[in-house]
């Protein structure tokens, strides 16, 4: 017996018209992820003496039930993963040490390095407007910053606590 | 029994949260790039695991702050102060790049998302009187990397495989790093020298961090 009193296709409408209503673009992209589709394997044999087993692939649409997985990927993929990239990056960036001047041309590493950078936390920016853009951005370059890990704990449950709604099996 | 009323709750309080609907703009304006930095923190992990402290570095000088490039561009570039990591092991110097373009055995440009690259090579393409682009002999790994919110297409595996092919053969791990995966996709990797296919590297797979990185500490060693 259902523990819900929705149907997939109904948990489906409910999430995709949300989340249309918020950021259509978000909207957009999930859309693009569902209407993908998937492939298959199917086998087909032969009632004949040989009794052989053809394999071949098929395309199919997600059914809702999957269709809604993908979509809380996609939701995950911004809210959950990225954050984590973002600070496990910084992580490795604070571990390293920073070499302070110009490298030298002829190969042998000038012993400049700082040590003492060692451990400290480093400014890190993602280039906006890239070396050959004409176009202008309104923002040059993307600092990286630290998201609290308390609050991608949070998104993490909200994200399982989603995903328990919307499992009908 | 869950009902319409606790879903349309659950959503909004995922949307809500403070990482939620209001960081995404930004979250996708920089997601792929993120993933690439995350993927060169791997392998700057991957040096301190061999007891290296990897040391960072700026094209122009000190690199405060570290620039990741937007796009894929020349090693030389002075355009901004572009960042690289360096460092040494057994006597060899090696530096970590990401976004710079390679000469392919055809002759032809290839971007690697991150790489691992002799030093002398480096410095070699930074020289102004040697100026060029680093050829594939230089190269030791290079990884391309697709932050997909969506199923893999066959297409990346189709066009990895062929960049990886006209790095020749001096190249000793090459990988397509995804936090998706794909079983038909990962097929496509299985056979021998092949690239790796490593999917669902991510920080929600540990265990797949781990492996990466003592791939390339395995590799470094040799």
């Amino acid at each position: 017996m259902s523990n819900h009193d929705y149907t997939p296709q109904e948990a489906l409408d409910t999430l995709l018209s949300i989340v249309r209503q918020r950021d259509s673009e978000l909207m957009h992209k999930i859309q693009i992820a569902i209407d993908a589709g998937t492939e298959d394997q199917e086998e087909e044999r032969s009632g004949g003496k040989k009794k052989t087993v053809r394999k071949y692939k098929v395309n199919r649409p997600y059914s809702p039930a999957e269709a809604l997985d993908v979509a809380i990927g996609v939701l995950q993929a911004y809210f959950v993963e990225t954050p984590l990239f973002i600070n496990s990056a910084l992580t490795a960036f604070e571990q390293a040490a920073i070499g302070a001047s110009v490298k030298s041309f002829a190969g042998n590493v000038e012993r400049d390095v700082s040590r003492e950078d060692e451990g400290k936390s480093k400014e890190v920016q993602i280039e906006l407007k890239t070396e050959t853009q004409i176009s202008q951005s309104d923002q040059e370059v993307f600092p990286l910053e630290a998201r609290p890990p308390e609050e991608i704990e949070k998104q993490k449950e909200n994200i399982a606590q989603l995903k328990k709604l919307v499992t009908f099996s | 029994m869950a009902t319409l009323n606790d879903l349309t709750a659950a959503i909004e309080v995922l949307l809500n949260h403070p990482m939620g609907i209001n960081q995404y703009q930004l979250a996708n304006q920089v997601a792929p790039k993120a993933y690439e930095a995350y993927i060169f923190g791997l392998c700057l992990r991957a040096v301190r695991e061999l007891n290296v402290t990897p040391v960072l570095r700026g094209i122009q000088g000190r690199p405060a702050p570290f620039v990741f490039r937007g796009s894929p561009g020349k090693i030389h570039t002075m355009t901004k102060n572009y960042g690289y990591a360096e460092f040494s092991i057994n006597g060899q110097d090696f530096e970590v790049h990401a976004g710079v373009e390679f000469k392919g055995t055809s002759g032809i440009t290839h971007e690697l998302d991150v790489c691992i690259m002799r030093a002398d090579g480096a410095n070699k393409c930074r020289n102004p009187t040697t100026r060029g682009d680093p050829t594939a002999a230089s190269l030791i790994g290079g990884w391309e990397c697709k932050f997909y919110d969506k199923r893999l297409q066959k297409v990346l595996g189709r066009a990895f495989v062929g960049l990886i092919d006209d790095l020749g053969t001096n190249i000793r791990l090459a990988g397509l790093c995804s936090d998706k995966t794909y079983g038909p996709l990962r097929d496509f990797f299985r056979p021998q020298r092949r690239p790796y296919a490593d999917f669902e590297l991510t920080p929600l797979c540990p265990k797949n961090e781990d492996f990466f990185v003592k791939r390339i500490a395995d590799t470094l060693k040799k």
